[in-house]
């Protein structure tokens, strides 16, 4: 199935912005991380289609798929 | 009182109030500078410091008597400190248990070749007080705690643990306060107003379980936080002014590397 | 530097600087600390309850050149006691929160968990920091390891373990300008200290100076004031041997309380003496002339060394020598100086703590003489507070209570020091009406019973000693409002040069016009203004007795008993 991923902050460095992505159906969210090589605990909010979602979440064809790092410094 | 007002209305012929009178009123009748500049704005005179302000009378009233709480008073907490400050916000207090080290002068505001060593809470207080000696600071290095939450109606999230901002903002639930949330790394920081109903900071921190294990401190480049503390100061003070604010219902991811700044509408997190 | 009150509140950790309220402006020292515990402490709230406040307050003349002014004095309602309580003590904190501008500081409220403060006090005002590593640690600790954490020359008022298990005998030390420790020895403010979380106070006054109102007129006074000061043959002696120099003077006259205030004189005497320990400080290589404050002409203090030359103790009082000496019937100064040094380190009034040593050496709980028991007692008990340190930590009452024992030596629960009241009836009259509990430097009348100074007064007839005691503790309360160490009075009493030159040095300070009057009736307001407090607290006239034994069993070798009749006592109260 075909998605759009966006990445924001650093985990753009060495990647890419925004994309257009083959996945097998039914893959899950943190699959995709792992694929990207992002290291799941830096990740912070992921949003599907503009809504909150989560790591576990399973991703649909044609979905949007946008992913935050944890910005924690102060 | 009335010999006070009497005095500040002659002093203050041309709408405003210069601080060497405020100062001589204080001393004359005894009164905290704090209280001078309350009867000040209460008869409709500027203090001549916030002549540039873009607020009303009422609306300097509305700050002076405000309670705020910065929670860390680092590199965010310092210069949102700073800004509230000058703004003429009343009361600060700044919670912060540490003291200022060299690797903090690349970007925390109090942070000088001088203060290396103190703590940052009181190096920040003498800083502040030098600015404008009408705000009233409570400067305390310890952990935060439920009491400081309780001072103030609007509490700074400028924390720099995940683990910390999700015990604050349990509290801020927990007493139904305001918490505006800022976070730094790099060249990207986000700001929210945090509320019981949006759950921001759970959000925000799905893995704040795990964080201890990645105990390395992040890099952050000063522009950043000047932009992000900007952003914070400037909610404070729509909150305390009734102001209406896009981040009520979104929150503002910055990347000052491209130029992006995206609201994210809130939403409830789905498991 | 404008003075300005320094509030820091324990419940809701807030500070504030605040402007002197107009009745506040002409006090310091203790006429300041009672005046605000008077204003602002419900007289019977518990003492170690929320409610209660803790003043620091440096004198009038505190942080200026002026001579022996180096002096701090707290207050509070003493949980020893249940009245009112000023406590002052030399150490360099005086001259710093001076130099803060810091008229007073007032520390109330009380936090809720188990967490722990220290406060930064510089001129811009307070902070407040959480303390977690110097909790549990003995006073010479926490001066040490500050003197590393904290850059430069600092004040410090810590508070040691015995403030920290709240012992009503505990005391607050301060830091001298050598490291060494002085002490808000009596009433117990360490409790309270303890009590609101507070374990030390840092006093950093940058470039802050004190203004003088006429320069050129304070130092012409402090000229003449010093002058009479070191002129004086009792600050002589007092240089050369310590206040230790009493020991063979009051021996002498009978009036030495021993073995539990059962004698009036003590065999060992000689070997505990000021010129003994003088002669001993000299040949191990100690300092016979210490200053515990930057700008005391008399030097009082001393340094004491160990046989191998090593430093023990410094600021070795006769009271508290006495007290472990002669009253526990030990013979040895250096078990008395480690004794000495372990209570300072701990942070217990050495009078209390001694004293109530006594009364459980009559309960039986160690012999008289045991000053290696003491010694044990002290490490093994007080420090750690284990039951039996907790009974001994809470004062000689709480020992007589405790062990079931009547011939406790105590005025409103507070121990009686080394004289007597007996044989030494001026200071009889002093215990008994002191604002305070038992207490000598309220009213020292040994200066006129024993020492000839500011005339005689038979110490072993009734007549006179009432009016003795009330003219004393009249000008006592006023010196102790000018942050003047209490040494001066013997100047003052005799030099008609003295007290004008110490009323020039206010005037000059502040631009005012005070007379003798004026010094008079402040004097007269801080007692009145003291009673006022206890009456509201509870106590009546009734109070102002002593302990039963001191009526009905006579003291060798003058076999006399106390005899002032209740309504005698009274007339003290009389102006």
């Amino acid at each position: 199935m075909q998605l759009t991923v966006k990445l924001f902050a650093f985990f753009r460095d060495g990647r890419f912005k925004e994309e257009g992505r083959e996945y097998p159906a039914g893959t899950k969210v943190g699959e995709i991380v792992a694929d990207l090589g992002i290291d799941p605990d830096e990740v912070g909010v992921v949003m599907i289609n503009s809504l909150q979602s989560s790591l576990k979440a399973t991703v649909a064809e044609g979905d949007n798929l946008a992913i935050f790092p944890v910005i924690g410094g102060g | 009182m009335d010999g006070l007002r009497r005095f500040i209305r002659y002093k203050a012929a041309d709408g405003c109030i210069a601080l060497i009178d405020e100062l001589a009123a204080a001393a004359a009748f005894e009164q905290p500078l704090a209280e001078v500049e309350e009867q000040v704005l209460r008869l409709g005179i500027m203090p001549r410091r916030y002549m540039r302000n873009c607020l009303s009378c009422d609306q300097q009233l509305r700050l002076l008597r405000a309670r705020i709480c910065v929670i860390g008073c680092g590199g965010l907490g310092g210069s949102v400190a700073d800004i509230l400050t000058r703004t003429g916000v009343g009361y600060l207090r700044l919670i912060d248990p540490d003291s200022f080290e060299e690797h903090n002068l690349n970007r925390q505001r109090f942070a000088t070749v001088a203060t290396l060593s103190q703590p940052k809470v009181q190096a920040a207080r003498t800083a502040l007080m030098a600015i404008n000696p009408a705000v009233n600071i409570d400067a305390v290095q310890a952990e935060f705690c439920e009491t400081d939450v309780l001072a103030a109606e609007v509490v700074v999230d400028a924390l720099d643990s995940a683990e910390k901002r999700l015990i604050l903002a349990a509290f801020c639930t927990k007493y139904g306060r305001s918490l505006v949330h800022g976070a730094v790394r790099e060249w990207y920081g986000q700001v929210g107003i945090a509320t019981a109903a949006n759950n921001l900071v759970a959000g925000l921190y799905p893995g704040a379980v795990q964080e201890s294990a990645t105990p390395s401190p992040p890099q952050i480049i000063a522009p950043t936080v000047a932009v992000i503390a900007g952003m914070q100061a400037a909610e404070t003070c729509k909150l305390l002014l009734g102001l209406p604010s896009v981040l009520s219902s979104s929150w503002l991811s910055c990347n000052l590397l491209d130029c992006e700044y995206e609201l994210i509408p809130d939403s409830p997190s789905i498991p | 530097m404008t003075e300005k009150i320094f509030r820091v509140n324990m419940t809701d950790l807030t500070t504030s600087v605040e402007a002197v309220p107009a009745a506040w402006a002409g006090h310091g020292g203790r006429g300041l600390t009672s005046t605000i515990v008077a204003a602002e402490v419900e007289p019977t709230c518990h003492p170690l309850g929320p409610k209660n406040k803790l003043v620091f307050a440096p004198g009038l003349l505190s942080g200026t050149i002026a001579a022996n002014s180096g002096r701090l004095s707290v207050g509070g309602k003493s949980p020893l006691t249940g009245t009112i309580k000023e406590s002052n003590a030399g150490g360099t904190s005086a001259q710093f929160l001076a130099r803060c501008g810091c008229k007073a500081l007032i520390i109330e409220g009380q936090p809720k968990g188990d967490v722990w403060y220290s406060l930064a006090v510089t001129p811009q005002g307070v902070t407040i920091s959480q303390e977690k590593e110097l909790i549990g640690k003995g006073n010479f600790a926490v001066a040490e390891t500050l003197a590393n954490r904290l850059p430069g020359k600092l004040g410090l008022i810590t508070i040691g373990s015995a403030g920290e298990m709240r012992m009503a005998s505990a005391n607050i030390s301060v830091k001298d300008p050598d490291g060494g420790l002085r002490s808000h020895g009596r009433g117990g403010l360490g409790a309270v200290m303890g009590s609101k979380k507070v374990k030390f106070i840092s006093i950093d006054p940058q470039d802050g100076k004190v203004e003088i109102a006429d320069t050129e007129k304070f130092k012409e006074a402090n000229r003449a004031f010093a002058k009479a000061l070191v002129d004086h043959p009792v600050s002589k002696a007092l240089g050369q041997y310590g206040t230790n120099v009493l020991v063979n003077i009051i021996n002498e006259s009978g009036g030495l309380p021993t073995k539990n205030f059962t004698l009036g004189q003590f065999d060992g005497h000689e070997k505990i003496s000021g010129e003994t320990m003088h002669d001993t400080i000299n040949l191990r290589g100690g300092k016979v002339k210490h200053n515990c404050h930057p700008g005391c002409v008399i030097q009082c203090s001393q340094i004491y060394n160990d046989a191998s030359g090593k430093k023990l103790t410094s600021g070795f009082e006769y009271e508290s020598i006495w007290a472990m000496g002669a009253d526990c019937c030990v013979d040895n100064l250096d078990q008395i100086a480690e004794a000495d040094r372990l209570m300072d380190d701990i942070g217990i009034d050495t009078i209390e703590t001694s004293v109530a040593m006594g009364v459980a050496m009559e309960a039986g709980v160690l012999p008289f003489g045991d000053g290696a028991g003491i010694l044990r007692i002290l490490q093994e008990d007080i420090a750690k507070g284990t039951p039996l340190g907790r009974i001994i930590g809470n004062g000689a009452g709480s020992v007589g209570r405790a062990f079931g024992v009547t011939r406790v030596p105590v005025v409103k629960n507070q121990a009686i020091p080394a004289y007597d009241p007996r044989s030494i009836k001026g200071m009889g009259i002093t215990y008994a009406t002191s604002t305070q509990g038992a207490d000598h430097t309220m009213g020292y009348t040994i200066a006129t019973n024993i020492l000839g100074v500011g005339g005689s007064v038979n110490p072993l007839v009734k007549e006179g000693q009432v009016e003795l005691s009330r003219n004393l503790q009249i000008a006592t309360a006023a010196i102790d409002s000018t942050g003047m160490c209490l040494f001066i009075a013997f100047a003052a009493l005799d030099d008609a040069t003295c007290l004008p030159a110490l009323i020039d040095l206010i005037n000059a300070r502040f631009g005012i016009a005070l007379t003798g009057d004026d010094v008079v009736n402040l004097g007269k307001y801080i007692l009145k203004t003291e009673r006022a407090f206890n009456t509201a607290a509870g106590f009546t006239n009734v109070d102002d007795r002593l302990p039963e034994f001191f009526y009905t069993e006579p003291v060798p070798p003058h076999n006399v008993v106390f005899d002032f009749s209740g309504e005698e006592i009274d007339t003290f109260w009389n102006f």
